[in-house]
């Protein structure tokens, strides 16, 4: 269970390495009330996993059981070694916190190396890995300042490093970029992952922002009232929702539901309101008369002007339209009542580019494939 | 001017004025007001008592306002002296000497007290008269002294071992004077008191700085005695079933005469003499010491009851020349301090 | 707001600071007056040179270097219970110690006389489970005034760390866990280090408290342990020798303003390094 493992055991060949983290219903309660019910979990060696969910749906709960910050029922393991009644400070992780909790009396060099001093490394050693890690995220110099006298960008920074600097087994981050402004933050996911993937440590990070999530994880695990909903990689999270939460949550959808008229192979034809059919390929068996619930999400649909020959066209009209620079987002009512979301991607400028407007009667069209059944 | 400004402004002068109609002295009164400066605790219950019987007699309104200790009156007077708040003031006769010498007491004019001709000469003084005075001695815990005490040289008894508190600050050194008399000596032959006060080590067990102090010794049980106690204050402590004892020694006797003085510089002098006089009325004496168990100043008044009891005819008191103490206590205070109050 | 109304608004503040320092000013024109009218630092010369008044000063300064250590040992874990505690401890212990506020030193003084005296509480205890003989002297001596200098002024020393320490930020514990400190290290890496401006606060409070003692020399030293306040006292208002009152008083005040600006200028440097 140190890092050299971690290193050599890749994710994507994670299937019979131990388990990096493994949760195995794992339940929190504070005073009375369920923050975690039965969370079973297993997190790869070297991968990153995000917990995406809503405030309060126990993401941050599942990373301070981790942590051993809160006491729980099941058994949590770490790198295959049992750490439920382990205490927190011989569990061997790093944290990130949101606010960084760097250390204000302490010098930059002195917080990279609080960990390595609670270990009792040799001084000579302490100086030659906080370097190093000063180095690893970009920070030579600061050594001698003190945490306020640097930027927010800077202090992420040096809380990533103090966190890796003594070879967790494991990394946890809590909401670790949600302090820094957008521009700054997008450039700190492409850093951290970066990081995570040349120091190969096992890294599970807790965020409310699905972008971020889809951005830098290997897995997501989407959680919702203290449960995990759906754990896959970004594109299953995202193109194949198995929940209506998860559906809704990660990405806009349009929701649509109907009554099931004709089968033919793996499509089937679907009526909404009005006599607006709908056709969809759905991997499960559906007779007629079954009422179903299918999303499609905004970027998938076209306006049929525009596009090639798709199965699904409707005709609507235009009720709103928000110019958004890379895109066009507009709301078209369709005969059903339905209000579908389309996205249109400005390929060309705005000077030579139809301009749709509200009011105007428009077709859109999609792929079966575009829609999702729901459970 | 922005209106918040304006309204910040109106508070402040609000309650600038507040203040200052709060300070500023209340619209004369029908009837002269005196204002006399006394202790609190026992004394201030004693004035209270006969306070309508002054106001009647002298035609003022009587309010009190309370000192801490004679030196802490003197200290306020000399403070107040370009303005002076207090029209008359009770003290010590040391410290009412200290403020004659200061000017803030003005010379007694004792032909303008008719109730004057009845005091002893002795106890009028031109930094002002006594209105009682209050008696020293020795005051202890019968439960705890293992016999009679009943003269000064009783302090000095080996079976008092590690018992006896005293005091040199109070009375000005008083304790150390009378240690000095029973020798042979006197104020102005002062090593012979400290010679006698040190053989009395032994049975010291603590020192006290005001009479106050000494009782919650002997409270807590810290003392069995107190080898200079004074009766006002002790007063309610003694009684049939009581466990305190006061005794006066026959010889020499203390008394403390207790002056009243009148301050310098105040509108209503000629009101401030009327209540002295209606002070040294009999009928208004013996009500005041019945209440503080002191000896009245008015001749003509008697004694309290109870203390009738323990009191020896008072023949044999000594006058301590305070004047010669005065400019000699920085140095015996400095002496004691270093031979005395030290283990 | 304007600058006339703002003016008005600190002119109490001023007025009270000015009447401070005309009283300071009169006692230090004081301490230089001799007879006559005249001005002489004899008074001071008496001081430095009398080792028995000196000793006074020194005593006072000694004992309340050593009192205030104790009392910041004591102090707190007070602070750290109340801050970590249940509502219904903190409430408790914060209700005892402001109820300490309101109750007159004198009567708190007296109360210590009733636990330390050869009659006290302790000396029963002893006596009766035969450990002792004879009482223990633990009163009218150094030791019952140290006590009392250690218990009495205990609101100001837990107050200041109790604030600083509620404030200190709960992650920043955590932190230091999840990187391997146990309880002990955390409290002596982390958040003591934090609390030193409440640490300070409370040292200087208790320190002054202690070096200006005057209930507590007279109550438990029994008069064989007057500190300086005690002299201070008796040469203005006994001996009637203001001079040389003010003369102790100044001497006093100067000792307090240097260790007063040395503790701030250390605990200053300590809890809030300078910026780079």
């Amino acid at each position: 269970m140190n890092h050299g493992d971690a290193r050599v055991a890749p994710a994507a060949a994670g299937g019979f390495a131990p388990e990096a983290v493994s949760l195995d219903r794992v339940s929190v309660a504070y005073g009375g009330v369920a923050a975690l019910k039965e969370v079973s979990l297993d997190v790869r060696p070297g991968e990153m996993l995000a917990l995406l969910g809503p405030s309060g749906c126990g993401k941050t709960s599942l990373l301070r059981t981790i942590a051993g910050f809160v006491p729980h029922t099941g058994d949590v393991h770490i790198g295959g070694r049992r750490a439920t009644g382990i205490p927190s400070h011989r569990r061997n992780i790093g944290m990130v916190f949101q606010d960084y909790a760097l250390f204000p009396h302490m010098t930059i060099a002195q917080n990279v190396g609080f960990g390595l001093r609670m270990r009792k490394v040799p001084r000579r050693e302490i100086d030659t890995r906080v370097e190093e890690a000063i180095a690893l995220v970009g920070l030579r110099g600061v050594e001698h300042r003190l945490p306020r006298q640097l930027s927010g960008g800077q202090q992420q920074r040096v809380a990533v490093a103090r966190a890796i600097v003594i070879h967790p087994s494991v990394l946890l981050l809590d909401e670790p970029l949600s302090a820094l402004d957008k521009k700054l933050r997008e450039e700190m996911e492409v850093e951290l992952r970066l990081l995570q993937k040349r120091v190969g440590i096992t890294t599970i990070f807790v965020t409310h922002d699905q972008e971020e999530a889809l951005a830098i994880s290997d897995r997501i695990a989407v959680m919702h009232e203290g449960r995990v909903l759906q754990l896959g990689c970004p594109e299953e999270i995202y193109d194949a929702p198995a929940h209506p939460f998860v559906a809704g949550f990660v990405g806009k959808a349009n929701r649509l539901s109907g009554t099931v008229t004709d089968v033919t192979g793996d499509e089937v034809t679907c009526e909404l309101a009005a006599g607006v059919r709908v056709r969809l390929a759905t991997p499960r068996a559906v007779t007629r008369g079954d009422r179903l619930q299918f999303t499609v999400r905004p970027e998938k649909i076209v306006l049929a002007a525009t596009g090639g020959e798709l199965d699904n066209s409707v005709e609507g009209k235009v009720r709103t339209r928000i110019y958004l620079g890379m895109f066009t987002e507009l709301r078209v009512q369709i005969p059903s009542g339905d209000e579908l979301t389309v996205v249109v991607q400005n390929t060309r400028p705005a000077v030579i580019e139809r301009q749709v407007a509200p009011g105007d009667a428009v077709v859109l069209a999609w792929s079966p494939h575009a829609c999702r059944l729901l459970e | 001017m922005s209106n918040a400004c304006r309204r910040v402004m109106f508070v402040v002068l609000a309650m600038v004025l507040t203040l200052a109609l709060g300070l500023a002295p209340r619209p004369a009164a029908a009837q002269t007001e005196i204002v006399l400066m006394t202790w609190g605790g026992a004394f201030h219950d004693a004035f209270q008592a006969v306070k309508a019987d002054i106001e009647k007699a002298a035609d003022v309104k009587l309010t009190f306002v309370t000192q801490t200790g004679a030196a802490g009156g003197l200290s306020r007077l000399e403070a107040q002296k370009a303005n002076p708040q207090v029209d008359l003031w009770t003290s010590i006769v040391s410290t009412a000497d200290a403020g004659l010498k200061s000017g803030v007491v003005e010379p007694l004019p004792v032909a303008q007290i008719p109730n004057l001709k009845s005091v002893p000469d002795y106890l009028v003084t031109p930094a002002g008269t006594a209105i009682w005075s209050s008696l020293r001695g020795i005051f202890y815990r019968a439960d705890k002294v293992p016999f009679e005490i009943k003269t000064w040289e009783d302090l000095w008894d080996a079976r008092l071992k590690g018992l006896v508190s005293t005091s040199f600050i109070l009375d000005k050194g008083n304790f150390l004077i009378m240690a000095s008399l029973i020798s042979g000596g006197s104020e102005r032959d002062i090593d012979k008191g400290f010679e006698r006060v040190k053989a009395l080590k032994p049975n010291l067990a603590l020192f006290y700085k005001t009479d106050s102090e000494s009782i919650k010794f002997l409270q807590a049980g810290e003392a069995g005695v107190a080898g200079w106690g004074i009766l006002p204050n002790v007063y309610k402590l003694l009684g049939p079933g009581s466990q305190y004892r006061f005794v006066v020694p026959a010889k020499p006797q203390f008394m403390a005469p207790i002056p009243i003085s009148l301050v310098k510089g105040r509108p209503n002098r000629a009101a401030a003499l009327r209540v002295i006089d209606a002070i040294l009325a009999p009928a208004v004496q013996e009500k005041l010491v019945e209440n503080l168990g002191s000896v009245p100043a008015n001749r003509t008044a008697k004694a309290p009851a109870k203390i009738r009891d323990f009191v020896p005819p008072l023949d044999n008191v000594y006058k301590v020349d305070w004047g010669y103490v005065n400019t000699h206590f920085a140095e015996w205070e400095s002496r004691w301090n270093r031979e005395i109050q030290t283990r | 707001m304007s600058r006339r109304a703002a003016a008005l608004l600190v002119l109490p503040a001023i007025a009270v600071l000015a009447v401070f320092v005309a009283a300071m000013a009169l006692t230090g024109l004081t301490s230089f007056a001799a007879d006559a009218g005249r001005w002489s630092v004899k008074h001071y010369v008496r001081l430095v040179s009398d080792s028995h008044y000196l000793g006074y000063l020194w005593r006072s300064f000694r004992i309340a270097a050593y009192c205030t250590p104790i009392t910041l040992l004591l102090g707190y874990p007070v602070a750290l219970v109340m801050a970590t505690a249940s509502s219904g401890v903190r409430l408790g212990l914060t209700l005892l110690l402001v109820v300490q506020f309101f109750t007159s030193y004198v009567i708190r003084a007296y109360a210590l006389m009733l636990v330390l005296g050869n009659n006290g509480v302790v000396n029963r205890a002893l006596l009766a489970l035969g450990v002792v003989d004879q009482p223990l002297t633990l009163m009218y001596n150094e030791f019952g005034v140290a006590v009392s200098l250690v218990l009495l002024p205990m609101p100001f020393m837990v107050f200041p760390i109790y604030s600083v320490l509620k404030n200190v930020e709960p992650n920043l514990e955590a932190a230091a866990t999840s990187l391997g400190a146990d309880r002990l290290r955390v409290f002596w890496h982390v958040t003591f280090p934090l609390t030193l401006p409440g640490v300070v606060a409370g040292v200087v409070l208790v320190f002054l408290f202690d070096l200006t003692a005057y209930i507590m020399p007279g109550l438990l030293g029994g008069g064989y342990f007057d500190m300086v306040a005690n002299v201070i006292y008796d040469q203005a208002m006994e001996v009637r020798d203001q001079s040389f009152a003010a003369a102790i008083s100044m001497v006093l005040l100067v000792a307090t303003l240097a260790v007063l600006y040395l503790t701030t200028r250390w605990g200053a440097r300590y809890a809030e390094p300078p910026r780079e």
